[in-house]
This record gives C-alpha cells, sequence and structure tokens, in this order.
C-alpha cells in the first residue's frame, strides 16, 4: 500500500462529508409509493377520479385466489380463511360465496322489512288476483320439496319473491361459478375470495400488516402444496414498495461495494477509495438536497438510481487520480485532463435533458438527481479534489506503458472492421423497424405478469377495473342516487346496442328514497289484498290465513320509512357503496363503472348531453399521457443532443477529432439499437432515456480517447483509467438490471449494455491510430 | 350463478344452533338400535311419505326412492307427483328440481343440518350426532322398536317439535317429524 505523506487533510475532509451525507439521509425521508412516481390528469375532473381510484375505497379491495390443489381442498382452504379472517378488525368484508349469519343479519333484516320498497321488479309488487294465483302455485311446488320445511316459512311470507329480487339486485355481477359451497373461477380450479380493508389502499404499513396476516392464516390452514394468489390495490403498491426497498439496500450495499472493489483493484490504496468518498458523499447529499427542494420529495427510485449513477459520477474523481504521476503539482494532472473533463461532464449531463424535463415527475427526479451528483462531482474534482489529492500524494499503483496495452492498441489498425457489426446493425435495424410503445404499461411498476392475474381476478369477481368510469354529482346524496335512476333508461338502450353489458353504480344497490315511497304508494290497501288473496287461492288448497304474514308484511311496508344511506351502516352494504357513493367538501358523488365496455364511442357519445356527468376514460387518458409524455421527452432529447454537438464542435475544434469522436458514438448507439430491436420488445420512454444517457457517456469515454498529442505513458493512464471507469458503470448498471422494480430493471439493462459498447468503439474509433511499425 | 347465495342468504334467516352436550344416561336400547342400523353399510328402499301442513287444506302426497351409503351419503329422490333428487353427502346438500340444482353447505344452513342429521345419523349408526341434536329414548325391544328424539337446544325446537323413528331389527320402517310449526311429515317405508 502507498503511503501518503500527510492524509489528515483528506480525513478530515472525508469525515465532513460523510457527516453532511448522514445529516441529509437522516433529514430527508424517501417516498416509497407509486402515486408519486405516475402522471398526474390533466385536468381537476380527472385528477380528482384518477385520486379517487387510486386512493378511495377502491384501494382497499383485495382480491385472492387459491390454486395447485383438487377443488374440495380449495373449497376447505377458502372457507378456512373466511373464517380466520372475518372476526380479525383490519377487514371490512370476507366474501367467497358463503355468507354467514353475523354478516348479513342486520342487512338482512332490515331487505326483509324494506323488500317491496327494495325489489327493483314490479312484477314483484303486482298483487292482483291473476299474478298472485301463479304465485301460490309456486308456492305449493316449493312445499312439497323435500326441503320445503326448511323454506316454508319464507314462501308463504314472500311469495311474490321481492325479497329474493331485492337481494339479487345487490349480488356483484360475479362471473364464478359456485363449486363445493365457494366461488371458483369459471374456466380452471382455483377458489376465489374477494375482501375489503379496513385501512386505507395506500396506508402502505397497515396494508403491509394485512398481507401478512393474510400469509399466516393462509399458512395456519396447512395448504400443502396450494398457493394463495393475492392481488389489488394495495397488494401492488406493498409489494413494489417492498421491491424498491430491497433494490435500494441492494444498490446501496453492493453498488458501494463494487465500486470499491473495483477502485481497489486499481489503485491498491486504501486513501484512493477515501480520497474518492469524498466527492461520493457530497454529490449524493447535494442531489437529495436539490431534489427534496425542487419536487417537495424524494422518491426512493431516485435515490436507486442515484447509487447506481455512482459509477459515472466517480469518473471524475479517478480520471483525476488515474492521470496523475506521483510527485505532480497540483494543477499539473488538471491542466492534462481538464479540458477533455470539462467538455464530457457537459455532455454527460447534456444526456440527461430527456429525462429531467420529461415532465413525469418520477423520472424528472431520477434525472434531476444524476445531473446534480454529476455536475458535484466535477467540480469537487476540479476544485477540491487536487489538493487533497497532491496533499495526500495519491496516484496509480500501476501506470506508464504495458506491453499488454501496447498490443491492444494495434487493434486498431484493424478498425476499419468496426464497420462490420455496425453494418449488421444497420441492416437488421432496417429489416426489423424498432417500435415505439408509448402506453403508461410499459412505465409501470408493476410486473406484466401480476396485471394478468389482476385481470383475471377482477373479471371473475366483477371487481370493476376503472378503466371507463362517469361520476354523477349532486348537491346531495338523494340527488345523485335520483340523477343514476334517470340514467337507468339510457343504459337499457346502450345495453340493448350491445355497448355494454350493465353498469355498477349506487342506485342499483339503494333506490333512491323517492322511488322507494313511489313503489310502496303502488302498494293495495289491506282490504284490497286480502280479497285479492281470497280470490287467488280459490282452485288451491291453501286454508284461508295461509298468506296472513304475506299481508301483514305488505300493511306495514306501507307505512315504513324509506331506507336511506345512513341507515346501512355497519351492513355489508355499507362496504359495497361506500366507493360509489361519497360526499367530498359538501359535493356529493356518485361513480358508475360500465361492465364489458364493447363500444366506449356509443357509450360517450350517449352521455355527451347530459349535465352534470363527467365521462373518464382512464385508460386512453393515460396513455394519451403517457404518449404525451413521450413526445416531450424526445423533443427535450434533441435539445440535449444538438447542444452536446454544440458543445463539441466548440470544445474540439478539430474536425478529424470531431468525426472520430461521433463515429464511435453513432456505432455504439447504433449497435445497442439493434441488440434492443434483436430482443423484440419495442422502445419505450425509459429506453429513450436510457440511449439518452448512453450518448452522455459515451462522448465522455470518446473525448478522453481522443485527446491530441498523447505520449505513450498518458495513452497507458487514460486506457487504464478509463477501463476502471466503465467496469464500474458497467458493474454498478448491471447491478440495477437484477433490481424487482420493472423501471430500473429497463434502465440497467439497456445503460449496462450501451457502456460496454461505448468503451469498446471510443477505444478503436476515437482514439488515435497508432503509428505504423 | 346468483341464484346459491340469493339461496344461502335466505339461509342465513334461521338461526345458528349451539353445540349441544348430552348429559343423559346413554340408553342401552336406543344406542343398541342405532349400532343395528349403522351395521348395514348400503340400503335402497321405496318410500311414501304424507305430508300435513297447518295451511294446507289436504295433505301432500309423495313417493319415491330412498338410497344410502355408509357413512354420510343419503339420496332422497322424490319420483312423483313431482320429481326431485335431494342428495346429502359430506357437509353439502344439493336439491335438483325442475331442472334447477342448488348446493348448499349444511354450516350455513342450521335447519338443513338439523334435517340431515334426523335423516342420516340413524342410518349412519352415529349415536354421538344424534345425541348432540336431540334427546333420544328408545320404546319396545329389538323386534319392534320406537325411537324418540326430541330437539335439544332452544333454537332447534323452533323448527322441530318430535321426531318418531320406528322399525324392526336393523329396518326402518317410519319415519315422522313434527315441525314446531304443527307440520306433519310421515315417511313410510314400502316393505
Amino acid at each position: 500500500m502507498t503511503r501518503p505523506a500527510r492524509p489528515h487533510f483528506l480525513a478530515a475532509a472525508l469525515a465532513l462529508s460523510a457527516l453532511l451525507a448522514a445529516v441529509v439521509m437522516w433529514a430527508i425521508p424517501l417516498r416509497l409509493d407509486m402515486a408519486g412516481f405516475l402522471p398526474k390528469g390533466h385536468d381537476d375532473g380527472t385528477r380528482f377520479l384518477l385520486r379517487e381510484v387510486q386512493e378511495g375505497v377502491a384501494g382497499t379491495v383485495v382480491m385472492l385466489g387459491i390454486e395447485g390443489a383438487p377443488e374440495p381442498e380449495l373449497a376447505r382452504l377458502s372457507l378456512g380463511l373466511q373464517k380466520a379472517l372475518s372476526g380479525d378488525p383490519q377487514f371490512v368484508s370476507v366474501m367467497n360465496g358463503v355468507f354467514s349469519v353475523q354478516q348479513t343479519q342486520g342487512l338482512h333484516n332490515a331487505m326483509m322489512a324494506h323488500r317491496y320498497q327494495l325489489a327493483p321488479d314490479a312484477s314483484t309488487r303486482d298483487f292482483s288476483p291473476q299474478a298472485l294465483e301463479q304465485a301460490f302455485d309456486t308456492v305449493l311446488d316449493g312445499l312439497g320439496s323435500s326441503a320445503g320445511s326448511v323454506f316454508s316459512d319464507m314462501l308463504l311470507r314472500d311469495p311474490t319473491k321481492a325479497f329474493l329480487n331485492a337481494v339479487q339486485a345487490l349480488e356483484p355481477d360475479v362471473q364464478v361459478r359456485m363449486q363445493h359451497g365457494v366461488w371458483f373461477a369459471s374456466d380452471q380450479p382455483r377458489a376465489l375470495l374477494l375482501l375489503r380493508t379496513t385501512a386505507p389502499g395506500m396506508d402502505l404499513v397497515r396494508q403491509k400488516a394485512v398481507q401478512q396476516t393474510l400469509q399466516s392464516a393462509f399458512a395456519g390452514l396447512h395448504p400443502g402444496a396450494a398457493r394463495l394468489l393475492m392481488s389489488g390495490p394495495s397488494i401492488f403498491a406493498v409489494r413494489s414498495a417492498s421491491g424498491m426497498r430491497a433494490d435500494m439496500d441492494l444498490m446501496a450495499l453492493c453498488s458501494i461495494l463494487m465500486v470499491a472493489g473495483v477502485l481497489y483493484w486499481r489503485f491498491r490504496s486504501l486513501w484512493v477509495l477515501a480520497a474518492i468518498g469524498v466527492p461520493f458523499f457530497l454529490s449524493i447529499s447535494v442531489a437529495m438536497v436539490v431534489v427534496r427542494l425542487v419536487f417537495g420529495y424524494v422518491h426512493g427510485i431516485a435515490l436507486g438510481f442515484g447509487m447506481t449513477m455512482l459509477g459515472v459520477a466517480l469518473d471524475y474523481p479517478v480520471l483525476l487520480i488515474g492521470h496523475r504521476d506521483r510527485g505532480e503539482g497540483p494543477e499539473a494532472t488538471l491542466h492534462r485532463i481538464g479540458h477533455s473533463l470539462r467538455l464530457g461532464v457537459t455532455t454527460a449531463i447534456l444526456g440527461l435533458t430527456g429525462m429531467i424535463f420529461c415532465g413525469l415527475p418520477g423520472l424528472a427526479q431520477l434525472g434531476t438527481f444524476a445531473a446534480v451528483g454529476l455536475m458535484v462531482a466535477a467540480c469537487v474534482t476540479l476544485y477540491l479534489m487536487p489538493r487533497l489529492v497532491v496533499a495526500a500524494d495519491l496516484a496509480p499503483s500501476v501506470s506508464g506503458p504495458s506491453r499488454k496495452l501496447v498490443r491492444a492498441e494495434t487493434v486498431r489498425r484493424y478498425r476499419v472492421f468496426c464497420l462490420v457489426p455496425v453494418l449488421i446493425s444497420v441492416f437488421w435495424l432496417w429489416q426489423h423497424p424498432l417500435t415505439l410503445d408509448t402506453r403508461l404499461a410499459a412505465l409501470s411498476p408493476i410486473p406484466e405478469q401480476a396485471h394478468l392475474l389482476d385481470d383475471a381476478l377482477r373479471h371473475e369477481l366483477g371487481v370493476p377495473d376503472a378503466s371507463l368510469m362517469l361520476a354523477v354529482s349532486a348537491p346531495s346524496a338523494q340527488a345523485v342516487l335520483e340523477r343514476e335512476e334517470t340514467l337507468a333508461s339510457v343504459w337499457t338502450r346502450l345495453q340493448q346496442q350491445g355497448a355494454l353489458s350493465g353498469v355498477q353504480d349506487a342506485a342499483r344497490l339503494l333506490p333512491s328514497m323517492k322511488t322507494q315511497r313511489h313503489r310502496v304508494a303502488s302498494l293495495p290497501s289491506v282490504a284490497d289484498l286480502q280479497n285479492a288473496v281470497a280470490e287467488a287461492r280459490q282452485n288451491l288448497p291453501f286454508k284461508p290465513d295461509a298468506f296472513s304474514a304475506f299481508v301483514h308484511d305488505v300493511a306495514s311496508a306501507r307505512t315504513l320509512t324509506p331506507l336511506s344511506v345512513q341507515d346501512m351502516a355497519g351492513t355489508p352494504l355499507e362496504a359495497a357503496l361506500s366507493p360509489l357513493l361519497f360526499e367530498r367538501q359538501g359535493q356529493w358523488f356518485g361513480l358508475v363503472f360500465p361492465e364489458r365496455v364493447q363500444n366506449r364511442a356509443a357509450i360517450e357519445h350517449a352521455l355527451a348531453d347530459q349535465p352534470n356527468v363527467l365521462v373518464v376514460d382512464m385508460k386512453r387518458e393515460i396513455d394519451g399521457l403517457s404518449a404525451h409524455y413521450t413526445a416531450r421527452t424526445l423533443r427535450w432529447m434533441l435539445v440535449g443532443c444538438v447542444l452536446a454537438v454544440g458543445v463539441l464542435v466548440y470544445g474540439l475544434r478539430s474536425v478529424s477529432r470531431l468525426v472520430r469522436v461521433t463515429a464511435s458514438v453513432g456505432a455504439a448507439l447504433i449497435s445497442l439499437l439493434a441488440v434492443l430491436a434483436g430482443l423484440g420488445h419495442p422502445l419505450t420512454l425509459i429506453h429513450l432515456i436510457s440511449l439518452q444517457f448512453v450518448l452522455g457517456v459515451s462522448l465522455d469515454y470518446a473525448l478522453f480517447f481522443a485527446r491530441p498529442q498523447l505520449d505513450d505513458a498518458e495513452r497507458a493512464r487514460t486506457m487504464r483509467t478509463l477501463l476502471t471507469c466503465n467496469a464500474m458503470t458497467v458493474l454498478t448498471f448491471g447491478l440495477l438490471a437484477t433490481c424487482n422494480t420493472p423501471l430500473l430493471q429497463e434502465i440497467g439493462k439497456t445503460v449496462a449494455l450501451g457502456v460496454l459498447f461505448a468503451m469498446a468503439y471510443g477505444f478503436l474509433l476515437a482514439g488515435q491510430r497508432p503509428k505504423m511499425g | 350463478m346468483k341464484r346459491f347465495a340469493v339461496l344461502l342468504l335466505c339461509g342465513g334467516f334461521f338461526t345458528v344452533a349451539p353445540q349441544a352436550h348430552c348429559e343423559t344416561v346413554p340408553d342401552d336400547l336406543a344406542t343398541q338400535i342405532v349400532t343395528h342400523l349403522g351395521s348395514v353399510s348400503e340400503r335402497t328402499e321405496h318410500f311414501h311419505e304424507t305430508r300435513e301442513l297447518g295451511v294446507l287444506t289436504h295433505p301432500l302426497l309423495s313417493s319415491g326412492v330412498l338410497v344410502f351409503r355408509h357413512p354420510a351419503f343419503l339420496e332422497k329422490e322424490t319420483l312423483s307427483p313431482r320429481p326431485e333428487t335431494l342428495v346429502i353427502d359430506g357437509d353439502t346438500v344439493s336439491v335438483q328440481r325442475g331442472g334447477h340444482v342448488r348446493h348448499i353447505l349444511l354450516a350455513q344452513n342450521p335447519a338443513l343440518a338439523l334435517l340431515a342429521t334426523t335423516l342420516r345419523a340413524p342410518l349412519a349408526g352415529n349415536m354421538a350426532a344424534l345425541r348432540q341434536a336431540y334427546t333420544v329414548t328408545a320404546q319396545g325391544d329389538m323386534g319392534a322398536w320406537t325411537l324418540t328424539m326430541t330437539p335439544l337446544s332452544e333454537q332447534a325446537h323452533k323448527m322441530v317439535r318430535q321426531v318418531v323413528l320406528s322399525g324392526r331389527n336393523n329396518a326402518v320402517e317410519s319415519l315422522k317429524v313434527i315441525q314446531a310449526n304443527g307440520d306433519r311429515q310421515t315417511l313410510m317405508i314400502d316393505h
């Protein structure tokens, strides 16, 4: 190990910068939810609805599937889970097709008493002698059944089946089949459960506890080979947050270890590591503070990416130390590399314009974090490091020319062969042109597999996916319900046209009080009803008082006050109503979710002239936003590239060097594009910003290779140092490619590969052709 | 699909029968009778049923075939006047009538669970299950016996008043159920 001359200054600088980083980390908390990462709506209405869907009651839905065992076993597990969870205060409701007495007793009593107000079909209130005779005949048939004794009271009290009709209106439109008494997926052996949590969907701490409860309850049933599948907004949120947390821990630990490992391998000195620690701590601290000031919070992904950026930001101090000869004065090294270094920093930062200005808050944070980190690292390298390095007399342990390097450089003679991979790439790109995917799904932090499962469960359990929804607003809950009832005719018409299969709204669950009063008003008086009953049972073997409970119920229904939203408190219906009907700042809103939409245009057209109805096509809205952001990113990338070329022209002042630099960078980008096309994935916004970032880094390398009038010793230093830098970047971005968060994965893959190409082409094309002989 | 859930919701209308525990001294004859009945692992019998309901002016008559297979399968197939199949198998009940099949979990419907115990436990030789729901007393001897069963719990009392099962040796001759509301159901096995 080399022993520094005066290490005190260096040690003090390291301690101070580490202390600063610790304070910043402690003072600025990280956000891990995805809401901060996705775009907001373009107007107030959309933003409101997006927020309702992401953070409102809809976010508390948890869908479970159990599979991987024979159906009776799955049914046992489903029942066991329901039993274990239904008493748990963490859950508002646990449904698997079986309704327990406790769950439904209050609702049951209320619905039984109010059945003539609630039943949607008018036929259940048709008490004409003819209709009653038919109803009584069905009752007689039911009484004759073997299970008749069990149901006889119910049959006699409710001959027109108003109660059944009212209950059916409440049933979610589930696509399940009933097997062994519980819900199963229609097309495969998978038991299904639908849960609602007490905690809000975005309360990650409580939602995490919910998921642990679910898993331990499931494990407690000794499931054997059976698996528990979970989906829903809160599941995604917790999963991506914990994935992100794991990513960040991995990045923080492994990046530092890898970078430190590479640096130690190169310099064989812990003092060099200490010296490079200074810009590392300073750049992270300043970047955190700047992002916090600009955006109001720091997202976990930004920090994770920032850690990766170390691999690039630390290039500058490494270049400085790597190019120093032992005993050299503070300005001597900078005199040789300062110009290229400044140019390199500028182009690398210009390579981040696309990311910074793309308009998506999350990506903009990544870009800002990275740019600030680069800038701080470069400033520290230029203004603080020389004194630290000289004071401690740091320099690479191995320096000067070596035969291996000289031999490697002779490869440049054959650089014309670089045309081969480049031409192959061009040909490949011509044959398989890249497609651009501007959908937001491409940016989603949730893996595609999880999305498919979510879609399947939603479809089967009848949980709306909120891709198309409507909002009705009115001053009161009753007014919203009445408004929704007037829309019923529109839905019927659309249903007949085949535009949709139905809608989910609050009015279906609970008719307005006005409608309930109207229904009750159509009920006959006791005397009239008794006459009708008497006439209806004439030809049937019923005794005169057989239907006295029925007559009594109808008579009391006439005096009952209609059910209001408040009456539903504490029943399962409240859980179903609250996402569909709610108050926000004195105004009431009703959400309407069309089911199985076939024709969006027809729906929008039908609602165009309806006042106070807001139609939001969430998918189109979000994809539209995404396309908008992609266009914006492309514009800013162009600006960044033009500026970078301008900086090059100004900085290089030599046509041949400009040509060499652009050729190497161009070759790297074309090869990278060809590989991306070969992988068959369409290009997304993520790839675009990664490409631009690769561009910035390749320029950085090319500039160093292209420096003029190098002696053998300096060329060797450049070679060694750039190899170190390249190894750090490839390793850290390669590490990023192993992340759980798909967004970071994609950036990692693209950049690691691109930087590898940049090094190869930079070495071959940007460096001076060695003298022959 | 909806129909089943609706039916189950209706089932919720009936209250849960709590676990009743039996403290009566074991009746040797009753145990002997039930053990004898349980020794037949499979039986197929024709039956005639009469149901006298308080709300009807005349009784309902029906007939069909009763199939039992040890330990927990019971099928009551009514052939006339209207075909219907009631299957109690394990812990589920299914009723097929007029082209529709309904599945109901016994645990979810106490009234149906009591019906299942009443019909199945004696044939299965399951004295324990019988004594969980009923006080069981026996009259006569093995040659001609009568088992009288009265529900133990208050809830069960609201559904069934008394069940009387009579027979010879290991053969059942008749089953009489008196519902809480006075309705009577008499099932005669044809021999």
